[in-house]
């Protein structure tokens, strides 16, 4: 370089004879020549500094390529033949990248970084996506009894979980529960034979419900009648769920009582002991005594009641509420035991969650004493058809049906119960 | 002097916890807590808002918050996470079928910066319900063994005939005590 230099003064020198313009001319070649060996020095100085890994345009390549590789992993992943492990695996390499976009913020344009962190949850959305659709994620459940039964408490829970795989064997234990129901329904049929209407299993009724167990479960029925005799309901907590076209009847008094996705089903119970907990009910007729009674996602359903609490409601509408009527034989003793004997008159001041207002709430109304249902009409129970059946409803306002347990006819009586709803 | 030794100054000087009661609709929490200030707990409305109880125990005095868990009602629980010493988290061992739904609020209310402090406290209520899944079950539910840098504790319970109400409000106030005031 000093070569070219002196050879570039040299030139020119040669047309400038003074010695003041070489004096100069040999000043400003030492300036160039420093200021060229600064810039050289510089240079190498920032090569040496500078840290390769801040390089943006570095480290976008290399999230370009890291991405892409992601994603054909995920899309094979997905598009079946991928097995958990190796999602999981994937999702550990998101997890990387997202560290190292992390660790890059400092340096990254805010438009990159967005960029990248956009590019990240969509690969984040994928791998979940694959991850779920290669194993379905179980709500939790408990199951308590390993062998027999069990299942039915399951029942309740497979459908909302979307456990397809499990459907069969669930929907088999509901055909099942529902032959149960079916016995029950026949056993007025059989009251002329108290053999065989002893013989019926009442264990069966009671919705899976080993000895052993205290908690009953109902679920899965279509158009059934079930009535456990009393002994196997009492102070049990009994969990209704999934149920259309249903009557049930649980002439007992009973601990505690979930009511979960009823259609059009009536349910009457003996006095409950803590709470009912109903979540889903449409077109529903349901009779309960309990402490306290919440009442969550139910539409165009009658509640006759005797609480000792405030009833509640959230997200219902078309409520209607009346009294409840004691309708078995033993119902007054149970109410009394279960301090719900003088009626509070609770029934009747609703707590609507969805309408918190001086005004009245739109989603709930007492139901006029003249459309009221009068209590069920009898039911046999096996066995019991004569001492722990609902009586036979002597003291029922609507004289309109007239169909009691002896001729054994539920259906009509039923359909006479919707008329004084309708 | 740091902020912290003046905020521990005046509590102590009032001998103050706030406790905050939550959980799903339906666990028990008004009854619990009525049942511990010895008031008749036969006639508890679920709760349409909140109830403010205060309560003596163990030589402090408690502001025991419980606040309603209908749905609709849950978010607004965040307005009394401010200044909470204790969190009680009640679950209803006899409603299997919400158990994860109970899990899953619970987890996000965890999440919540200003409760990053407080003690928490589970009680499985309504063990006098036969049937009703046993702490170890809750325990295993809300996976609670996965928290980290959370003084927890679970206790088995019944607000209907008072066991172990004493024995879970007695852990809660000591391990809050010993860390507000430095085990005096």
């Amino acid at each position: 370089m000093s070569d070219q230099h002196s050879g570039v003064i040299e030139v020119l020198e040669a047309p400038a004879a003074p010695a003041a313009a070489s004096g100069v001319l040999a000043r400003l070649a030492e300036r160039e020549e420093a200021r060229t060996s600064a810039a050289a020095k510089r240079l190498q100085e920032l090569q040496v500094s500078g840290d390769p890994r801040e390089s943006v345009d570095a480290f976008m390549d290399e999230f370009a390529s890291r991405r892409q590789q992601l994603e054909a992993a995920l899309q094979a992943a997905s598009g079946g033949g991928g097995d958990a492990g190796a999602v999981a695996a994937l999702a550990e390499q998101i997890g990387e990248l997202e560290k190292a976009v992390a660790d890059a913020t400092y340096f990254l344009p805010a438009y990159d970084l967005r960029q990248a962190t956009l590019a990240l949850a969509a690969l984040r959305e994928q791998q979940e996506a694959a991850a779920a659709a290669l194993q379905p994620r179980r709500r939790f459940a408990f199951n308590r009894k390993a062998s027999g039964k069990a299942g039915s408490s399951d029942a309740a829970d497979a459908p909302a979980a979307g456990a397809a795989a499990d459907q069969p064997a669930q929907q088999q234990q509901a055909q099942q529960l529902a032959h149960a129901g079916r016995t029950q329904q026949q056993a007025p049929q059989q009251a002329q034979q108290p053999e065989q209407a002893l013989a019926a299993p009442p264990a069966a009724a009671a919705g899976g419900s080993g000895g052993s167990s205290d908690s009953s479960t109902l679920s899965g029925l279509r158009g059934e009648i079930v009535a456990p005799p009393r002994e196997e309901a009492e102070g049990r907590e009994f969990t209704l769920s999934d149920l259309e076209d249903c009557t049930v009847f649980l002439p007992a008094p009973l601990a505690a009582l979930f009511l979960h996705g009823l259609r059009r089903c009536r349910v009457y119970t003996g006095p409950v002991a803590g709470a009912c907990f109903v979540e889903g009910a449409d077109d529903c007729l349901l009779m309960i005594a309990a402490r306290q009674v919440r009442i969550h996602a139910a539409h165009r359903s009658d509640f006759y009641l005797r609480v000792k609490s405030h009833p509640i409601i959230e997200h219902s509408s078309d409520l209607r509420f009346a009294p409840y009527t004691p309708s078995y034989e033993g119902a007054a003793a149970d109410l009394a035991a279960q301090g719900l004997d003088p009626d509070s008159g609770l029934w009747q001041q609703v707590n609507d969650f969805g309408w918190l207002r001086a005004t009245p709430s739109p989603h709930w109304q007492l139901l006029p004493e003249g459309q009221r249902a009068g209590p069920p009409r009898s039911i046999g129970v096996p066995g019991r058809s004569s001492s722990g059946g609902f009586d036979d409803g002597s003291s029922s306002p609507d004289g309109g049906n007239g169909i009691g347990s002896a001729d054994g006819t539920e259906q009509p009586s039923v359909a006479a119960a919707e008329e004084g709803r309708a | 002097m740091g902020l912290l030794s003046i905020i521990r100054k005046t509590k102590l000087k009032e001998h103050e916890m706030r406790l905050l009661l939550v959980g799903l609709d339906n666990a028990g929490k008004t009854t619990i807590v009525k049942r511990i200030s010895g008031e008749d707990a036969s006639t508890v409305s679920p709760t349409l808002g909140f109830n403010i109880e205060t309560l003596e125990f163990a030589g402090y005095q408690l502001n025991v918050w419980d606040v309603g868990g209908q749905r609709s009602l849950r978010p607004y629980w965040r307005n009394y996470f401010e200044a909470t010493d204790g969190l009680v988290w009640v679950v209803d061992s006899t409603d299997r079928r919400r158990l994860a739904d109970c899990a899953e609020e619970l987890a996000r209310l965890l999440q919540e910066e200003r409760l990053a402090g407080a003690t928490l406290l589970i009680m499985a209520n309504k063990q006098d319900v036969p049937g009703a899944l046993g702490a170890d079950a809750i325990r295993e539910a809300l996976r609670l063994d996965d928290l980290v840098g959370r003084q927890w504790s679970i206790v088995a319970c019944s607000a209907v005939d008072g066991s172990g109400l004493l024995e879970g409000f007695d852990w809660l106030v000591k391990d809050i005590a010993a860390r507000i005031y430095l085990l005096e």
